[in-house]
């Protein structure tokens, strides 16, 4: 943790902005950037009770096999992007850590699996007009009925590339690269306008 | 100024608030509720628009989106909005607007001359008159750009602010009238999700204007309740003043809505328009229907109005447009406008072709006392500035059957018929059909997953309307999975109708084009003459005459005329309507503003801007950045009163001599991991990669299939089964693309993952013979000695504290490392080097002397020195083409084109003057040259001024190059001149290449 002190968030350029938009709090779209958090992509074949078996022992938690994320007990989750894909994220270990122990406990099995944590930042949104805010940038039906709780997707925020993980009624997980962070945030509040007045 | 033709009660206007407004410098008095048009009627303005071609005056025609005359130049400055249609135009206290296409004034139009010569200048008249002489064109070019077009095209910067959405439903309604209301409400209420657009600021659609009852209250009471229902259904959404203006694939509609356009400028704020883009799992169409104009000689004079206006202006707006009408109808329910008038005060006679008949309407208008001249026509209407009367004439056997006489008059009111709104449903690529009872077009199959209901299907009668709304959405609801509810009741009265007469040209066929104009698309100023014109002279494929005439373009594509003028060309060439068909209706079904299409998109929102983790570093620093595909790149590092050449001097000669150190953390990065690793490699350089040794980089061309060079980079060998490549920096999407693709497509069976890491990696060049000093005062735990650590290795270890990988590799031919940390550590392990390198003036550099740096070794930038058209053997670089394996675009390289010897090949020019630096992009000539036809012989692709050589030299492709080193060329300026140069080896410095090895 002490990385924390010598470590810097994407956002960085715009943290004065951010602070002037949000001094306000206001209650129908908040953002707040979930800077550090570990990010390990996960590559290998589901088809493998090996390689699954030994996933959900290290990570002591279900792999999901479909659009959705799951959680273990101890801060950390997965969240599926694609048939042989996923993304762990952790808020306990760091990446070297968790990347060791999953390669390790591997070992034999053919996988990848590669620290991307300084790759991504976490953009959390809340509050009852985020579905607006997100239809005006992302094509996809985040509708209830069609994206509930616990449901991850890949998509896109105008021409920044997103995963995007449904949390709680009124609280979204939006994970971007690095380099797209700033330009995706100023998106994201700028579509937020009409909400922040 | 008093509104002398409002009626004294009724309409759906706020009488409590009049609003003043200007139209063509004048002020005048209307109500909230109306529009434009309503209020210019209102106050007996007619006459407000000058015709296309013609100049000839015109009137409000209709009350809708299919007005094709009332065009207006709506406001001014950064509000200022061309071709805005005064029928939709809510009105507004303040609001200026002012007529188009007529310069000084529509009273003194300079172009209505144009009239007196209308007879020589018929459809296709500019095809034939300006061919000759040849050389006049641009004069003419230039009379006819000033004279065509409609409204003029804003000059300020517009003032609005546009954006756009997604939405996502189960079923999207198209119109809030009878239809779409009943539609929405029976499919919302069972729970699906719903969006109801509707083009007016209020629902109700042709209830606004109706007398019909729905269980026996007014109409519009039925309209209220639906309406609050609606409102209390959570998955329901209404859209007003939203126009869906385009039916896409996959059932994608795009709706644009007004949300501030009914208000005063300054009181306007937030969003001015939104395109919904709307994903419907079914669509239902209401969209209603348009009625027709008829086609007689002057049917344009201002006072000839669709029948379906007056009413609405009647009932609707409470303005009576005229107080002596004439009603010219082919069927009954332009009947009703009669009763309208009537009550409104109007004296009105009705003329219809047909000969009495029983229908609930006529026989209504019978017992109110008015006038029907049955078996009659207008032929002709009089009047200069506006309608003053009209000349009849009998009518049997669908034949003119001599003069019935003159009538005088102040309005005109029309009817020819309904042509249901079939423009969404042929968007939707349906094809309309042809209905002879109906006479109209009607929606035949449904290609895409919609269904059209009421009006715009052909269903014109209020009950048969609701009927077929409820069982559409019942339908809708059980393909959808709903539960439906008990089918609701709603009662209303039956009319009985006599059946419409088709009546296309209104006039002797052979006389046609003898008299007065009769005209069929008022926008495009095309007559009935012009049509038999375009069948005369050969075009008889509907697609040709509209193109011939000009027929359906313009801000409103036809909407009034089109399917009149299909009918008359039905007439010309002898056959039936059907045969002819009409013409594509494609998007968008009314004009969007490009503010709306452009959304957010505008500015540093148009494309990401991608930012390194030292940006801020760079940004304090004073740097001038460089757009590098999405990045921004430190480009040079001025120092006070610096200017380009001198700080990219100085940052030279720091590498050179001392240490430098560049940001290159967007290189791309691409991690690759799996037993096949090596053969992957092998199947996307040019050179050999299984005997890569881990811990050992090695530089790789990539090829197309073309074989030429697409991107290059130095890829390392992490561990065993562990790669990481880099790759150009606007190249890193693509190269990720390109090697996905073929494992997913060729090669599913190799063992090999890839992983993105370019956003997790900073990645700093530390260059220069000092570079290894620097490293070794921030890193313990590599030995940097020559023997330990050398050229082309990496090494895992840990600067200032992080954990890192260092590789030596360069790109300047310098001793040079790139050390790597992930970019949450990578300002601090920056901000360690450059205090480590202060001791030797440490200079942070930027792309402009990375290019001079690279250049003066001849190294390649791919994208800049080649163009996807350059093999590796151009490049000079066969040497890295293996002989003995295969890999991506080798057998490319064994055409007979990619082995000419002529091709452009890569060599180095010197300009004999060394103070000369070339353009980049010059033209290589053998011999100087001044005009006439030259061979080019190349271009210059790279070129600067290089400080360590104190003279200028330059990289460039040109033909047969390799074996013309030594030789004289020339490269040619844009003012003429030719700057000789030598031809040479594009390595300049340090051509041994020791200087990397030390």
């Amino acid at each position: 943790m002490s990385n924390q002190l010598i470590q810097e968030a994407p956002l960085v350029g715009i943290e004065s902005k951010l602070a002037r938009v949000f001094v306000k709090a206001p209650t129908s779209f908040g953002l707040v950037e979930r800077s550090f958090m570990t990010h390990v992509t996960l590559r290998g074949d589901p088809r493998s009770k090996t390689f699954v078996d030994v996933v959900e022992r290290t990570l002591q938690l279900t792999l999901p096999a479909g659009q959705a994320m799951t959680h273990s007990p101890h801060g950390c989750s997965a969240v599926w992007m694609g048939p042989d894909e996923w993304l762990i994220e952790s808020t306990e270990e760091t990446g070297p850590e968790l990347e060791t122990a999953l390669r390790n406990a591997l070992a034999g099995e053919h996988h990848a699996v590669v620290d991307v944590s300084s790759g991504f930042t976490v953009f959390e949104l809340t509050g009852p007009k985020v579905r607006d805010v997100l239809a005006k940038g992302c094509p996809l039906d985040l509708h209830p009925r069609v994206f509930p709780v616990g449901h991850s997707v890949q998509s896109h925020y105008f021409k920044a590339g997103i995963t995007l993980l449904r949390i709680d009624e009124e609280c979204y997980r939006l994970v971007v690269r690095r380099s797209f962070a700033e330009y995706c945030c100023l998106m994201l509040l700028d579509a937020a306008d009409e909400f922040l007045r | 100024m008093a509104q002398t033709n409002r009626i004294a009660k009724g309409g759906r206007i706020n009488r409590g608030a009049p609003l003043t407004f200007q139209f063509n410098g004048k002020n005048y008095q209307g109500y909230e509720g109306d529009t434009l048009a309503s209020a210019l009627l209102a106050n007996d303005v007619h006459f407000v628009a000058r015709s296309w071609k013609y100049h000839r005056p015109r009137g409000i025609i209709t009350a809708g989106v299919e007005e094709p005359n009332a065009l207006v130049q709506l406001e001014s400055g950064e509000y200022e909005v061309p071709n805005a249609r005064s029928t939709e135009i809510e009105l507004y206290a303040g609001l200026k607007a002012k007529s188009v296409n007529a310069e000084p004034s529509i009273e003194n139009d300079r172009l209505a001359v144009n009239q007196k010569i209308s007879r020589f200048i018929p459809a296709g008249f500019y095809y034939k008159t300006f061919m000759w002489p040849q050389k006049m064109w641009p004069k003419y070019e230039e009379f006819i750009r000033d004279a065509a077009g409609l409204g003029v095209a804003p000059t300020e910067l517009d003032a609005d602010r546009y954006d756009k959405a997604f939405a996502h439903c189960d079923v999207l309604v198209v119109g809030g009238g009878p239809a779409g209301l009943a539609a929405a409400w029976v499919a919302g209420r069972a729970g699906a999700r719903v969006i109801l657009a509707d083009n007016q600021p209020e629902l109700g659609g042709s209830l606004l204007t109706s007398t019909e009852a729905i269980d026996s209250k007014p109409a519009l009471e039925w309209v209220a309740k639906l309406e609050a229902e609606l409102a209390t259904m959570p998955e329901v959404r209404i859209l007003r003043r939203s126009t869906v203006f385009g039916y896409q694939d996959h059932n994608l509609l795009t709706i644009c809505e007004r949300k501030t356009d009914h208000l005063p400028p300054r009181q306007r704020s937030g969003i001015r328009e939104r395109v919904w883009k709307v994903r419907a799992r079914k669509v239902i169409l209401a969209t209603g229907a348009h009625e027709r104009p008829l086609v007689f000689a002057n049917n344009d004079l201002p006072g000839v109005m669709t029948a379906s206006a007056v009413t609405t202006y009647v009932r609707r707006y409470g303005v009576r447009p005229g107080k002596k009408v004439v009603l010219f109808t082919n069927n009954d329910a332009a009947y009703q406008t009669a009763v309208d008038l009537s009550e409104a005060g109007a004296r009105v006679v009705v003329v219809d072709p047909r000969p009495s008949g029983r229908g609930t309407l006529p026989e209504l208008a019978r017992r109110l006392g008015i006038e029907v001249r049955n078996q009659t026509v207008v032929v002709r209407c009089g009047g200069k500035l506006r309608v003053d009367k009209v000349e009849l004439a009998r009518y049997q056997n669908g034949k003119l059957a001599g003069s019935a006489g003159t009538l005088d008059c102040d309005l005109v009111a029309m009817s020819g018929g309904y042509n249901p709104v079939v423009h969404l449903f042929a968007q939707s690529g349906g094809k309309a059909r042809w209905d002879d009872e109906k006479v109209c077009f009607v929606p035949g199959k449904s290609v895409q997953a919609e269904a059209s209901v009421g009006a715009c299907n052909g269903t014109f009668a209020l009950d048969a309307t609701l009927a077929e709304a409820v069982g559409v959405a019942n339908a809708t609801l059980e393909q959808l999975g709903f539960t439906r509810g008990a089918a609701p009741v709603w009662k209303t009265a039956h009319v009985d109708e006599s059946a419409i007469l088709p009546l296309w040209l209104v006039g002797e066929r052979d006389q046609v084009g003898r008299g007065d104009k009769q005209f069929v698309d008022f926008q495009n100023d095309v007559s009935a003459a012009d049509i038999y014109l375009a069948a005369r002279e050969g075009y008889h494929s509907v697609e040709h005459v509209k193109r011939y005439t000009a027929m359906g373009f313009g801000t409103d594509q036809g909407k009034l005329g089109n399917i009149n003028g299909m009918g008359i060309l039905a007439e010309a060439l002898n056959q039936s309507i059907p045969k002819t068909g009409t013409t594509t209706f494609r998007p968008n079904f009314t004009p969007v503003t490009f503010g709306a299409i452009a959304g957010r998109e505008l500015g540093d929102f148009l494309d990401p801007i991608r930012k390194t983790c030292i940006h801020e570093w760079h940004r304090e620093q004073g740097a001038l950045f460089e757009d590098v595909g999405q990045w921004k790149r430190p480009w040079y590092y001025p120092k006070p009163g610096e200017y380009l050449h001198a700080a990219v001097a100085r940052e030279c000669l720091a590498v050179r001599n001392s240490v430098g150190m560049l940001d290159a953390s967007t290189l791309g990065k691409i991690d690759i991991q799996g037993p096949d690793a090596a053969i992957l490699l092998n199947w996307l350089y040019t050179n050999p990669w299984s005997k890569l040794e881990v811990g050992k980089c090695r530089y790789g061309l990539m090829l197309d299939e073309n074989g030429m060079v697409f991107d290059d980079g130095v890829t390392t060998r992490l561990a065993d089964q562990h790669y990481l490549m880099t790759t150009t920096s606007g190249g890193a999407a693509r190269v990720m693309n390109w090697m996905e693709r073929w494992l997913q497509t060729e090669w599913p069976h190799l063992k090999v993952h890839l992983t993105s890491v370019t956003d997790h990696w900073a990645t700093f060049a530390v260059a220069g013979p000092n570079s290894r000093r620097v490293l070794q005062k921030v890193c313990a735990d590599i030995d940097f000695a020559a023997e330990a650590f050398p050229f082309m290795t990496f090494r895992a270890g840990t600067v200032a504290g992080v954990a890192a990988r260092v590789m030596r590799i360069s790109f300047s031919g310098e001793l040079a490392y790139e050390v790597n940390v992930p970019a949450n550590f990578g300002r601090k392990v920056w901000e360690a080097l450059m205090a480590a390198g202060a001791e030797f003036d440490i200079t942070p550099y930027g792309t402009e002397t990375m290019h001079v740096l690279r250049a003066e070794k001849g190294y390649i930038i791919v994208g800049q020195d080649t163009d996807g058209s350059v093999s590796p053997i151009d490049l000079g670089m066969e040497g890295m083409v293996s002989k003995t394996k295969d890999f991506l675009g080798k057998r490319s390289l064994f055409r007979s084109d990619t082995r000419r010897n002529d091709r452009k090949q890569l060599v180095g020019l010197k300009p004999v003057d060394p103070t000369v630096v070339l353009p980049e992009g010059g033209q290589i000539v053998a011999a100087p040259t001044s005009g006439g036809i030259t061979p080019m012989l190349g271009h210059v692709t790279s070129s600067y001024y290089s400080p360590i050589l104190a003279r200028s030299i330059a990289m460039a492709v040109m033909k047969g190059g390799q074996s013309r080193l030594g030789e004289r060329a020339y490269v040619a300026l844009r003012d003429g001149q030719c700057v000789p140069v030598e031809v040479c080896s594009p390595v300049f410095y340090d051509v041994e290449g020791k200087r990397q090895h030390v």
